[in-house]
């Protein structure tokens, strides 16, 4: 089973600190990349 | 078994030439030419495989190299970038023979932006990646493993800016085989043939080049073998 959710966008772009989704979901999947977040799912 | 040596091709004629890609992956083909004609194998066996939709095909079966990976079985050549690492061919795999100044990366143009990627991740090393969709290295997206975090990801490269799409905390074995299935937008990374990721992009989803990468070179370096592109 999957959730959809929206959270802020994290990291400066390099190698090391790839912009991503504030999360600490061990499995996630981008839905949507906004301005200053992201739309992403999640198992839960 | 390794493919007909294309930098010898010989005139052949009235003859049956068989040959067998690699069975293992799903994609496995016995294929069999039937060359009633004068015919260079080499140009036989491409065509062949194109015909079956195999653009691009490399067993890095050749001779050690440390200085180029050369070209694929399929014809088309290996193209480095200044600071992305030598590239080179050993034990019949490719590898990074010296670190480049930037992350290591090589590419060859496919010709076409939809289809099927896949390779061997012989020596997983450090940071192996599949890269596809790319312009050259700073733009492109890359299916990949991070070796220290122990997650594989799917990374947006915009003007060198990277965006993590989608991770998957896994572990990757020494001879995993990764496949990229991309159809427009949708992207899928599969690991052994088990779905890891998918996601929806729409960057460079016209452009053609694919290549390989990974972070360290030398004994560090991530080891790759067998890798074809498919149209879907």
């Amino acid at each position: 089973m999957t959730e959809i959710l929206t959270v802020p966008k994290i990291g400066s772009g390099t190698d090391d600190d790839p912009i991503r989704p504030d999360t600490t979901a061990t499995w996630w999947e981008m839905v949507e990349e906004r301005e200053t977040e992201f739309v992403i799912r999640i198992k839960s | 078994m390794p493919l007909i040596n294309p930098a010898a091709p010989a005139p052949m004629s009235g003859i049956d030439l068989s040959l067998t890609v690699p069975a293992t992956n799903c994609l496995a083909k016995l294929v069999a030419l039937s060359v009633t004609t004068t015919v260079d194998p080499y140009t036989a066996l491409v065509t062949s495989l194109n015909t079956q939709g195999i653009i691009v095909y490399d067993s890095f079966n050749r001779v050690n190299d440390a200085l180029s990976l050369g070209s694929a079985d399929t014809g088309q050549a290996w193209t480095p970038e200044a600071d992305r690492g030598i590239w080179g061919i050993s034990s019949n795999k490719a590898y990074v023979v010296t670190h480049g100044v930037l992350k290591n990366r090589i590419m060859v143009d496919s010709g076409i932006s939809d289809g099927v990627i896949q390779v061997t991740v012989v020596k997983s090393g450090s940071d192996p990646k599949l890269v596809a969709r790319a312009i050259d290295s700073e733009n492109a997206i890359e299916f990949g493993y991070g070796t220290a975090g122990g997650k594989f990801t799917i990374l947006k490269r915009v003007a060198g800016v990277a965006t993590m799409l989608g991770e998957n905390t896994a572990t990757l074995n020494n001879g995993a085989i990764f496949k990229v299935v991309m159809n427009g937008a949708n992207l899928k990374f599969y690991v052994d043939n088990s779905l890891i990721l998918e996601v929806d992009e729409t960057f460079n989803q016209t452009v053609t080049k694919i290549g390989l990468g990974c972070f360290a070179g030398g004994s560090d370096s991530s080891e790759f073998d067998n890798i074809l592109m498919e149209a879907s």
